[in-house]
């Protein structure tokens, strides 16, 4: 209870100062969480941009529905023999792409049917699939592809990323840069709460050691000093993660197609944020105290 | 308990024979018994109990305590010596956010004492009352005069059950009555085995109560062995 009492003796000599050292901590552990998670995302986006490839496969003309259903199954089996994705497959048919015109394009349409059967045969039909290829491999899958019974041609977008991949890796170590800068800044705060709790708790490491007790038991009142910054300070972020940036971080994870697939921490993301803040006011305490013995 | 062989201290940029506060230094002192180390301002009492009380090391020669040589104990054994030395400096420096009774609780309780929660607390209780303190016994340690301050701090001393009590001027901030109270303590504590140490300018208190006394002037220590009336 002494211990208690001692290591609250900062909270009682200047109490703003406790509170204001708290709300910047909170402040800067969640800029670091949102930066993370920013990274987390792009990191995950950049891979599926780089790796991902759309493969465009234009049918031969002729046959009815039943051929055009078995060529597309055969289109998708072969490219998922070398995909390392699952194969997202859509079929354009002959009207699917009449309709299309029909409202992008209405003269050609309008030509294109008063050609009739002739006009519908010159109308593609397209299957467009998008999976992940390693480096190399979709190359192999287009040949194969090329080999199917009634496909006429194939396009990919083998060097779909060349152009977005640098822009996206830019903007991650930009990422990376800003939150090593809100990390140090934070780092050096606890140092700065540490100095000062140092002082504020000068004379009480001293006596205890003379008195025998073990260096953990006289670097208690600081270890818990750090503890009472550090707890509320957690809370306070995990708080604000939950109600605040999480939402803003869904919201963007499904207005954005690129960062639909991003991971956004739910509990354990405020139970990091508080065993962080926490363990660095124990860190902060623990080096408070070694300054003073 | 205590030996002191050749133990010399001095101070970063004194190292001339003149500027060394304690020199030379040979003690001898066995468990049980009672010492008043007297002399005059500077003459290195202070340093020679800050030493015995492990706050500081000899610049040269060997102290031992309990059997072991100070320079070459380890950290833990450290700790254990610690346990068995309670010190009453003479600025005493209590913990102002506690009260009197948690900062005596507190000093037995980092001596690692095995004593229930109820007999520390009646020990405490007895000290204070002994002391004159049981009214102040639940009042912050701030708002303690100098006096009931030192008081404190030989309940501080007394509570821990050290083997070895160090005591730097224990009565300069009491008036007679007090003053005589606090050595009668020290005393009892002595007679029930406890070896005990006074550093003292009080030549009347060392005059009135005869035990073996070392006299401390520039740096060097004088003995006089024998428990009877000495001439300063």
């Amino acid at each position: 209870m002494p211990i208690l009492k001692l290591s609250l003796r900062a909270w009682r000599a200047s109490p703003g100062s406790q509170v204001g050292a708290s709300l910047i901590s909170s402040a800067l552990l969640l800029c670091v969480a949102l930066l993370l998670c920013l990274e987390l995302s792009i990191q995950s986006a950049r891979g599926r941009v780089e790796r991902e490839n759309r493969v465009t496969v234009f049918l031969a003309p002729g046959g009815g529905p039943d051929s055009e259903m078995q060529v597309t199954d055969r289109i998708v089996q072969s490219l998922g023999a070398h995909a390392e994705t699952p194969v997202h497959s859509k079929f354009v048919s002959i009207a699917d792409t009449m309709a299309f015109l029909r409202e992008k394009h209405p003269e050609l349409h309008a030509e294109l049917r008063d050609l009739g059967q002739e006009g519908e045969a010159l109308v593609p039909r397209a299957v467009h699939l998008t999976a992940s290829f390693d480096e190399g491999r979709l190359g192999e899958a287009v040949s194969q592809v090329k080999k199917i019974q009634g496909v006429d041609s194939v396009d990919s977008t083998e060097s779909r990323a060349a152009a977005v991949g640098p822009a996206i890796r830019g903007l991650q170590w930009l990422l990376r840069l800003l939150t090593l800068g809100v990390v140090a800044a934070w780092i050096l705060g606890w140092m700065a709460l540490a100095r000062s709790h140092a002082a504020s708790l000068s004379g009480i490491a001293g006596p205890l050691r003379l008195w025998g007790a073990g260096p953990w038991t006289a670097r208690a009142p600081g270890i818990l000093a750090g503890l009472w910054v550090g707890l509320p300070a957690g809370a306070i972020a995990a708080v604000a993660y939950a109600f605040l940036a999480r939402p803003a971080l869904q919201k963007l994870a499904t207005s954005s197609a690129l960062f639909e697939a991003s991971a956004i921490p739910g509990v354990s993301g405020v139970l990091v944020l508080v065993m962080t803040s926490a363990v660095a006011g124990i860190a902060s305490g623990a080096l408070s105290g070694s300054a003073e013995a | 308990m205590i030996t002191l062989r050749q133990v010399s201290r001095w101070y970063p940029g004194s190292t001339t024979d003149r500027s060394r506060v304690l020199d030379q230094l040979e003690l001898d002192l066995k468990k049980g018994e009672f010492l008043y180390v007297i002399g005059g301002t500077g003459a290195g009492k202070t340093t020679l109990l800050r030493m015995l009380a492990t706050e500081e090391l000899p610049s040269s020669g060997t102290l031992s305590l309990f059997g072991y040589d100070l320079s070459a104990v380890s950290p833990s054994t450290l700790r254990t010596i610690r346990r068995s030395i309670s010190t009453i400096p003479q600025r005493v420096q209590l913990l102002s956010d506690l009260t009197v009774f948690e900062n005596i609780s507190m000093a037995a309780r980092a001596a690692g004492s095995r004593a229930s929660g109820r007999d520390s607390r009646d020990r405490i209780f007895e000290l204070l009352e002994k002391l004159g303190l049981s009214a102040k016994r639940d009042r912050p340690a701030s708002e303690l005069s100098g006096g009931e301050a030192q008081r404190v701090a030989i309940a501080q001393a007394l509570a821990r059950k050290p083997e070895l009590i160090l005591a730097d001027e224990p009565t300069g901030a009491q008036d007679p009555d007090s003053a005589w109270g606090i050595l009668d303590l020290l005393l009892r504590e002595n007679l029930s085995g406890t070896t005990v140490m006074i550093a003292t300018h009080d030549r009347e208190m060392v005059r009135r109560v005869r035990k073996k006394t070392a006299f401390l002037k520039n740096g060097r220590m004088q003995l006089h062995v024998e428990e009877g009336p000495c001439r300063f």
